[in-house]
């Protein structure tokens, strides 16, 4: 067995030619002895002391010529590498303190980039995903894009876009899967038109779904989605061609979809089933469904959507109670998967960490140069003895190079547990597919080789310039203050300063607002309230009655369950959920101009909603029993409503208003109260206009059933059994207490709050740590000169005053900058800011002291130091 | 010229072990005789190291043996201590020796 190969050659191209030979002989000779008892652990040892040896010997001197030298650019690089390693261990502040800047911003940079990577990079699993346009539907007080579209709407779509090949959509809609007596409650993806085809998706076994099984009379069938194949089933073959009975109907499994989905919540999809032909899903109301197309060829985005919109103009005139405020707009694939929102957050994330690595640059950049000028000296040997300018700026590369990756390994690692971090406080499925993949890692990578880079140019910049004769003649550091070092030395305080003031408003505003979010009024107190999920199918009973009493059956039941105070079903949950549109009329006043009549949200309650949920009634009165058991329907409409649509509250009251029921014909009610408002779903937006009817007057199927107790978290268990006596066939989903439900809605705010937060904080000490080293490398410069004046006889009051009042002075300036860019970034964002200005005062306020108070004590402590060191201790010193 | 420079601890072992090695001094016996020795597991680079620097005080010399089948078939740097490195050994030796005489401390624990 012979050594090793490569550390062979290291040792002969790094060392000492006197040594390489005698070195390798004796290397060999060792690995000769071990290897016969541990051939592996020789090879390593081999490893390990050629290291060593490199370690030790490696050649310093430099070449006599720069043509003698046959070594490649990579061994003269290694070689740098080697001494950089050197000068690493034996400068350790130094050097730490450079790489954990690099770390903090290399890491922050690469947790962004992920996020980014997901949202603009990835490519996206469709089959050419450019060449899709998806049909974004918008109604107003929700946000924007995330409508979706009726089924007559998308017939019309699909029968006269001509710039769509194909045309098809999707709903989700959670399911009963059953076999014999197991069921599931599951997430289905039912489709019109050929789905899987359009997006191209691949059969793993079986087949896919296509137009004809959606045919009436056809066999109904379902393909099973890949994670749901193997989680439920554990990829068992024979599940193909089973059959299940799914919301009361069987179908038979043709095939499992091939697992290459694995984007955002389309991955949550357990099975895929034809549209049912149920009329419920037909109608103009209903608007669950999302259509997508593909392109003709040369078609783009925008020729579809001229068409869609003129088809949109069209339905509006045609059916003015449905299609008054809808409109839809052709997406792009990113569009359709992004909201805007998440745009507005990702470029700004992108900005404050781009910032945050300027920062560091700045930082490290500023330490180089310090630790440069400090190796002047030795620097002027070398090149008087004959190193090129090329190869000493070579050597500052290569001693940056190894900085950076010490800082890149750390910022992985940074990065790492931020997204530990982010996992562990987000449920979301969006930030649940974060992963260090190769991409991210390459990105860190990248940075800690360009970063370094980065730094080394003005640095190297001042070794050329220097002059190594007057360098040597001056035979110290002392002269160094010169005027352009000064200005550039107030130039990176300003930087620095400006920066941190810019980070720190911007990130205070964020998550100012969105705390705001979190903390904002919802018009009622969650905390005591526990929901789930209820869904009479009308697979069932086609009967509303029967549903209705079904529904109070389960009512009825969950009552009795200990420790429940108090129960009510209501269609929505208050500010999580958004009630549907119905449009109405007040009075006797005629329906006139379609523009001109009023909607509100439509919130189907049982009698006690009120008390249960803790809204109170500003006028009239809530429902009661008698009002149940009467055939005349009466409305209670939220203070919104009230305010937008009558006169005064008092006027309301009385009034009776006339509900166009998509579902229905419309009902007739008498205003008997008004409550107070309950916050908007999107809590940034005001409050939607309500009208609330109760369950005995308006047909509904799906509810939730909605519990009050002191302790609503241990009642989970107990509410699901509860509505399982009631009927095994109706399963309880959604099953939890209404704060978790919000903080589930809340988890991005708390998130992207705490990014913000610690980017701010980050950024704080970074320039903290950056003015203290300028500025303790400015008084060091100065020890002369203050030790002279102190020796003269001067206070150092006076003298502390005159040093901390220039720093001020640039504090100040890089302030005011800072504050200037913090207020235009503010701007630019202000669609996400709630609850505060983009020029709120206290914010600027704090921060502007904030800083300053930083940039004081980085001032304050190295001029302490050089004040209390003895005038003539300085004065031989320098 | 003044006085000859001084030899540090690790100096001193090193210069020992060639001595110990004799005639056939060079880098693996004299890494061996340090740990056998002095237990003193040292890198073979720190050795090489601490040889050079001898080198230049002028304490040892080295010349380069002639290449052997063993080894890769590659020759051997041979140290020896020079007279002037002797006198310096045996001075600092001396020294030691007569700055710990008597003391109690340091007399092995019977």
């Amino acid at each position: 067995m012979t050594p090793p190969l490569l550390p062979q050659r290291l040792v002969r191209h790094l060392i000492d030619a006197r040594f390489a030979e005698a070195a390798l002989g004796d290397l060999s000779e060792i690995f000769d002895d071990e290897v016969r008892s541990a051939p592996r652990r020789a090879r390593f040892r081999y490893w390990r002391r050629a290291a060593g040896v490199c370690w030790h010997l490696h050649r310093r001197r430099p070449r006599p010529a720069p043509h003698s030298s046959g070594d490649s650019l990579m061994l003269t690089m290694l070689r740098d590498f080697v001494r950089g390693a050197r000068l690493f261990v034996s400068q350790p502040a130094f050097s730490w303190a450079a790489v954990v800047t690099l770390a903090l911003a290399i890491g922050a940079n690469t947790l962004i980039f992920n996020i980014a990577n997901i949202l603009v990079l990835k490519p996206l699993p469709f089959d050419r995903p450019d060449r899709l346009g998806w049909i974004l539907g918008t109604i107003p007080g929700a946000s924007p894009d995330r409508a979706g579209t009726s089924l007559p709407e998308y017939a019309a779509f699909r029968d006269e876009v001509s710039t769509f090949t194909q045309l098809a959509a999707w709903r989700r809609q959670p399911v009963t899967m059953r076999e014999r007596d197991q069921s599931d409650r599951v997430l289905a993806q039912m489709v019109i038109g050929n789905l899987q085809g359009l997006w191209g998706l691949k059969a793993a076994r079986g087949r896919l779904l296509s137009a004809a099984d959606e045919q009436p009379g056809s066999p109904r069938v379902a393909v099973l989605a890949h994670q749901f194949w193997t989680a439920r089933f554990g990829a068992d073959e024979r599940v193909i061609g089973r059959s299940f009975v799914i919301d009361g109907v069987p179908h038979t499994i043709v095939g499992v979809v091939a697992p290459d989905i694995e984007l955002g919540n389309i991955s949550e999809i357990d099975v895929w089933l034809p549209y049912s032909g149920d009329p419920a899903l037909a109608s103009r109301a209903y608007r669950g469904w999302r259509p997508v197309g593909r392109l003709r060829e040369h078609a783009t985005i925008a020729d579809a959507h001229v068409q869609v919109a003129a088809i949109v103009e069209r339905l509006r005139r045609e059916h003015p109670d449905t299609n008054r405020d809808w409109t839809a707009r052709v997406g792009t694939t990113r569009q359709a998967l992004g909201g805007a929102n998440t745009w507005l957050v990702l470029s700004l994330l992108s900005i404050v960490v781009g910032l945050l690595l300027l920062l560091a640059c700045a930082n490290v950049m500023n330490l180089l140069i310090a630790r440069l000028i400090g190796r002047r000296q030795e620097l002027a040997v070398r090149t008087a003895l004959g190193a090129t300018r090329g190869r000493v700026v070579r050597q500052i590369i290569g001693e940056s190079l190894m900085l950076g990756m010490a800082g890149g390994l750390l910022g992985l690692l940074v990065a790492w547990v931020g997204l530990a971090g982010v996992h562990a406080v987000s449920t979301e499925p969006f930030f649940r597919q974060l992963q260090m993949d190769f991409g991210v890692v390459l990105f860190a990578v990248a940075l800690a080789f360009v970063t370094p880079l980065a730094v080394s140019v003005i640095p190297t910049l001042r070794v050329l310039r220097d002059d190594v004769r007057a360098t040597l003649s001056e035979g110290s550091t002392r002269t160094v203050g010169s005027a352009t070092a000064a200005r550039g030395r107030s130039a990176l305080v300003v930087l620095q300063v400006s920066l941190a003031v810019t980070l720190l408003i911007v990130a205070a505003l964020v998550v100012q607002s969105m705390q705001a979010i979190v903390v904002a009024d919802l018009g009622y107190d969650p905390s005591p309230l526990v929901s789930a999920q209820i869904d009479v199918a009308r697979w069932k009973t086609e009967d509303d009655q029967a549903a209705l009493r079904l529904r109070q059956r389960v009512l009825a039941r969950v009552r009795d369950i200990p420790g429940v105070e108090a129960a009510a079903l209501a269609t929505v949950l208050p500010a999580l959920q958004f009630a549907d549109n119905v449009p109405f009329d007040i009075g006797g006043r005629s329906t006139g101009d379609e523009r001109d009549r009023p909607t509100a949200g439509l919130t189907v309650v049982s009698a006690d909603y009120f008390s249960v949920i803790g809204v109170p009634l500003l006028a009239g009165r809530g429902f009661e029993a008698a009002d149940a058991s009467s055939p005349r329907a009466v409305v209670v409409v939220s203070a919104e409503a009230a305010r937008r649509f009558w006169p005064s509250s008092s006027e309301a009251l009385g009034s009776t208003v006339r509900i166009a029921d998509p579902s229905g014909a419309p009902i007739e009610a008498a205003v008997i109260g008004v409550a107070r408002n309950v916050a908007n779903p999107m809590i940034t937006e005001p409050p939607v206009p309500t009208l609330y009817l109760l369950d005995e007057h308006r047909p509904t199927r799906t509810t939730n059933v909605i519990l009050r107790a002191a302790a609503p978290a241990s009642l989970a268990r107990p509410l699901r059994q509860a509505i399982g006596e009631v009927d095994p066939d109706l399963p309880a989903y959604q099953l939890r207490t209404v704060t978790a439900a919000m903080e589930d809605e809340n988890s991005s705010n708390l998130l992207l709050s705490g990014m913000f937060a610690a980017f701010a904080t980050i950024a704080i000490l970074l320039a903290m740590a950056g003015l203290y080293g300028v500025m303790s490398y400015a008084v060091s410069q100065r020890s002369g000169e203050i030790a002279v004046r102190l020796a003269l006889g001067a206070p150092t009051r006076v003298i502390a005053r005159q040093v901390i009042g220039q720093s001020v002075k640039l504090s100040i300036v890089g302030i005011a900058i800072g504050a200037v860019c913090a207020y235009g970034l503010a701007r630019s964002i202000a669609s996400l800011l709630f609850g505060v200005t983009p020029a709120d005062v206290v914010t600027y306020g704090v921060a502007i002291a904030l800083t300053l108070v930083a940039s004081l004590v980085a001032t304050w402590l190295p001029m302490r130091r050089a004040a209390t060191i003895d005038p003539l201790e300085s004065l031989r010193r320098t | 010229m003044g006085e000859s420079p001084g030899v540090g601890e690790f100096e001193q072992l090193v210069m020992l072990g060639v001595l110990q090695c004799g005639a056939d001094a060079y880098g693996v016996p004299v890494w061996r005789e340090l740990e056998a020795r002095a237990g003193r597991e040292a890198s073979l680079g720190a050795v090489y190291k601490t040889l050079d620097r001898l080198e230049a005080k002028g304490y040892v010399a080295s010349s380069v043996g002639g290449p052997t089948a063993e080894r890769g078939g590659r020759s051997k740097r041979i140290y020896r201590v020079t007279a002037s490195g002797l006198r310096v050994l045996r001075r600092s030796l001396a020294s030691i020796a007569r700055m710990s005489e008597g003391l109690r401390e340091l007399q092995e624990p019977q």
